[in-house]
């Protein structure tokens, strides 16, 4: 499985996509939602996603957060299934599912669909508390807004 | 191809035929059979089309060639040379469960047994169909029957001998490959005629149509968000001069713009580095930062990832003793593969200490995020007071009596909703995104991208209908010529056979005007030689029907036994005598089962040849068949045969 956007997304941030400068990419909008809903440890349904995948490989500008990506990803999943911490074998067991050298991103298939489903909580509260942003510098501050201000 | 017939027997067969055996070993090339009425002669030839042609004989069949009430079981077996290849075909009778079976042994078979079944050549298969072997394996009834209207026997006849079935065949083979071809056509297109194509072809003009519709729509809003744009920055200058050449403005004017510029460079740094943090989660928030370092910590004290990998016991596993010297079997050997998945592999455990090491020398605080956008938000909130200063500048103007400034600003804002209303539809027309194609519900009407893809799909349709057409119009056209070649084959053979048979009566029936108008369904007569009455005698038609068949087999590419039941019983005796002169030396094989009434004028023709069996069949006083070999017992037996010539 490749990154795919939650379905209501795209209509979303159509506007700041369509924005020159700053660029806002649609890998942009994809993370933005995952983050949200990695911190707040919530699966949306896979129902939920697109039907296309939009992206196999992170852009650029991602590729040196690649390993940030997987920590944080195996840190939810960890926190979400409840797996005692000290549990050594357990916690083995988790990164050997999420995690797949042979791609380029080094997320295994699970690991993936586990992101996009993440993305799809994430959108969920994003939409609750902010409307569609009418430029890429609205959505930046409203964003921090939601990681600062409480609003989530 | 080459048949011959080189014996048959038979057991407890109609005609009290209990067990007898005649051998054609040598090769005879003329045989004569004689055998007395109700001795089985009818029968004979019964059976021996049955087993030339693989005849499923019917229950009622199958008790008609019972010997008599008390016989349970019978056989007629018949052996062949087919291109000095032995086969032998066996037709066991089972009169109580009123069966019949064929066994086949071929030649590579002999020394292996017989098989079950009847398994000639494929060829013979195919040539040896019922109406044909009738004609080959001949009566005096099928002699009347190739001069009767509307049973096609002749042209049929010439058709299979000569194979022009194999043109049918050929037609066939064309039929398959069109429906082949329209079969592959299928997944793109259903259309098979210059109908269907001139249907995809519309279409495609259509689509072709729409497409150059669309893109000059496209080109047209282009330019004329061109012009606006360029009306727009007229506009905007227009704008500062207007507001530059009133002193009461001028000033303020000039403040405000350089105040505007200078937030407008900022807010576009400030975009670039609250972005920039934004992608990179160590920088967006505090939170994010700490469950990082955390996991990483969490790891390092679980000594994660181990040291071992799952690698070293794929190694092990493949090894001949363990590590504690123990022999490792295949038991050890799966059980420690089993275990292996338990342990991150090699590589995994790079990634996971690259995380770690990214943590631990990430300088971030997390809070780079926060402060970019939480100055761009300022910066912004500046960036808007102005703007509502400048609109409240320009008001003042306009109220101080500025009419040039208010219609420029009237139409400033127009251009913006026509730069929108551009903008939108300009954006219909051109994306390439799926997504927002479906969202916005376009779709190759009113979309460049779907249409493009639409006239692709016509066009791949049209070429596979028109390829699709164009193969089958060749086709018909192959069909056609192959029609023609055999009509055309037909003809020459018909007349080539028919000229063959008039030479024949001309020796058979001398002096009488008997000849072969045309070869037709049936064989017609000249109106010259047929009789005032309106008929032909029956042994006219006999001589007819001689002539044509030996003309028929003896030019074809097939050499076949000629196999004739009482040839002469209804001739008199000067065409007797032709029929015993002539015929003989058009085959290679001839048999001829005759009545001892025959003997004069037909069989004693044969009696100064070389190169003939004669074979003597009759009942004994206990009512069973005898069989004797040699021209002296033939020519000694007599019978009494009602309804014979004399």
């Amino acid at each position: 499985m490749n990154f795919t956007l939650p379905a209501k997304a795209r209509p979303f941030f159509k506007t700041i996509g369509d924005q020159r400068s700053p660029r806002w990419l649609m890998f942009d909008s994809w993370y933005v939602c995952m983050l949200v809903g990695v911190r707040a440890r919530t699966l949306g349904a896979k129902d939920d996603l697109e039907d296309a995948e939009f992206n196999p490989i992170y852009p650029d500008d991602y590729k040196p957060q690649a390993d940030f990506i997987a920590g944080l990803l195996i840190d939810a999943e960890l926190d979400r299934k409840g797996i005692n911490v000290a549990d050594k074998a357990s916690v083995e067991r988790e990164m050997i599912l999420l995690l797949d050298p042979q791609k380029t991103t080094g997320l295994s298939e699970i690991g993936v669909e586990l992101l996009n489903r993440y993305a799809v909580a994430g959108f969920a509260k994003l939409d609750e508390v902010m409307l569609p942003p009418a430029t890429v510098e609205e959505m930046l501050v409203r964003y921090a807004g939601v990681w600062t201000g409480g609003e989530d | 191809m080459e048949l011959r017939v080189v014996g048959w027997r038979y057991e407890n067969v109609r005609g009290g035929i209990r067990d007898v055996t005649v051998s054609l070993d040598g090769e005879p090339r003329w045989t004569l059979v004689q055998m007395p009425n109700g001795t089985g002669k009818t029968t004979t030839m019964t059976l021996l089309r049955a087993v030339l042609t693989g005849a499923d004989l019917t229950p009622d069949e199958v008790v008609g060639l019972r010997a008599d009430d008390d016989t349970e079981h019978g056989l007629f077996e018949l052996r062949l040379s087919i291109d000095d290849k032995p086969y032998r075909v066996e037709l066991e009778l089972d009169f109580v469960a009123r069966r019949a079976t064929y066994w086949t042994t071929r030649a590579a078979l002999l020394a292996g047994g017989r098989e079950e079944g009847w398994n000639l050549p494929p060829l013979l298969r195919k040539l040896l169909t019922p109406e044909f072997t009738r004609l080959f394996v001949f009566d005096g009834e099928f002699a009347k029957e190739i001069r009767a209207e509307g049973r096609d026997r002749t042209t049929r006849a010439i058709r299979t001998l000569y194979r022009l079935d194999q043109l049918d065949q050929l037609k066939s083979d064309i039929s398959k490959l069109v429906a082949l071809e329209q079969a592959k056509a299928a997944s793109i297109t259903t259309a098979r005629e210059q109908k269907g194509v001139t249907r995809l072809q519309n279409a495609l003009s259509e689509a072709e149509r729409t497409l150059s519709t669309l893109r000059s729509r496209l080109k047209t809003l282009q330019s004329e968000k061109k012009t606006r744009d360029a009306r727009q920055a007229e506009i905007k200058g227009r704008i500062s001069e207007r507001t530059a050449q009133d002193e009461k403005f001028a000033a303020r004017r000039a403040k405000l713009d350089a105040e505007l510029s200078s937030v407008s460079s900022r807010i576009a740094e400030l975009s670039a580095t609250s972005l920039a943090a934004m992608r990179s989660p160590t920088k967006i928030s505090p939170d994010l930062l700490v469950s990082l370092r955390g996991l990483g910590t969490r790891l390092t004290t679980l000594q994660l990832p181990k040291t071992i990998s799952q690698e070293f016991f794929h190694e092990l596993a493949h090894a001949e003793f363990c590590v504690c010297e123990t022999k490792i079997g295949p038991k050890e050997h799966d059980a420690i593969l089993a275990g292996a998945d338990k342990y991150l592999a090699e590589d995994q455990i790079t990634i996971i200490n690259r995380m770690k090491r990214s943590v631990r020398e990430s300088v971030a605080t997390g809070d780079e995020f926060a402060e970019a956008s939480k100055e761009l938000q300022t910066k912004l909130r500046e960036r808007r007071s102005l703007d509502q200063q400048l609109e409240q500048l320009q008001r003042e103007q306009v109220e101080a009596g500025d009419e040039e400034l208010k219609s420029l600003l009237i139409e400033q804002k127009q251009i913006e909703v026509d730069l929108e209303r551009i903008s939108r539809e300009a954006g219909h027309l051109s994306t390439t995104d799926r997504q927002t194609q479906l969202l916005s519900r376009l779709d190759w009407k009113t979309n460049v991208a779907l249409c493009r893809a639409e006239v692709e799909s016509c066009q791949r349709k049209y070429a596979a209908a028109t390829k699709t057409v164009e193969f089958t119009r060749s086709a018909d056209k192959i069909t056609a010529l192959v029609d023609l070649v055999a009509e055309s084959a037909l003809d020459k053979l018909r007349e080539s056979v028919r000229l063959a048979t008039n030479e024949k009566l001309a020796r058979l029936v001398k002096g009488e005007p008997l000849r072969v108008a045309r070869i037709g369904s049936a064989l017609e007569l000249e109106s010259s030689g047929v009789s005032a009455k309106g008929g032909v005698s029956e042994g006219q038609s006999l001589s007819v029907a001689y002539a044509f068949i030996t003309s028929l087999l003896s030019a074809a590419p097939h050499k076949l036994p000629f196999i004739v039941d009482s040839p002469a019983v209804s001739l008199d005796t000067r065409v007797r005598r032709e029929v015993g002169e002539v015929i003989p030396e058009l085959f290679d094989q001839m048999i001829m089962f005759v009545i001892s009434s025959e003997k004069d004028g037909f069989a004693d023709a044969f009696y100064p040849r070389q190169d003939v069996r004669y074979v003597t069949i009759w009942k004994d006083d206990g009512d069973v068949s005898q069989m004797r070999e040699g021209l002296d017992e033939f020519k000694r037996f007599h019978a009494a045969e009602p309804g014979t010539v004399q």
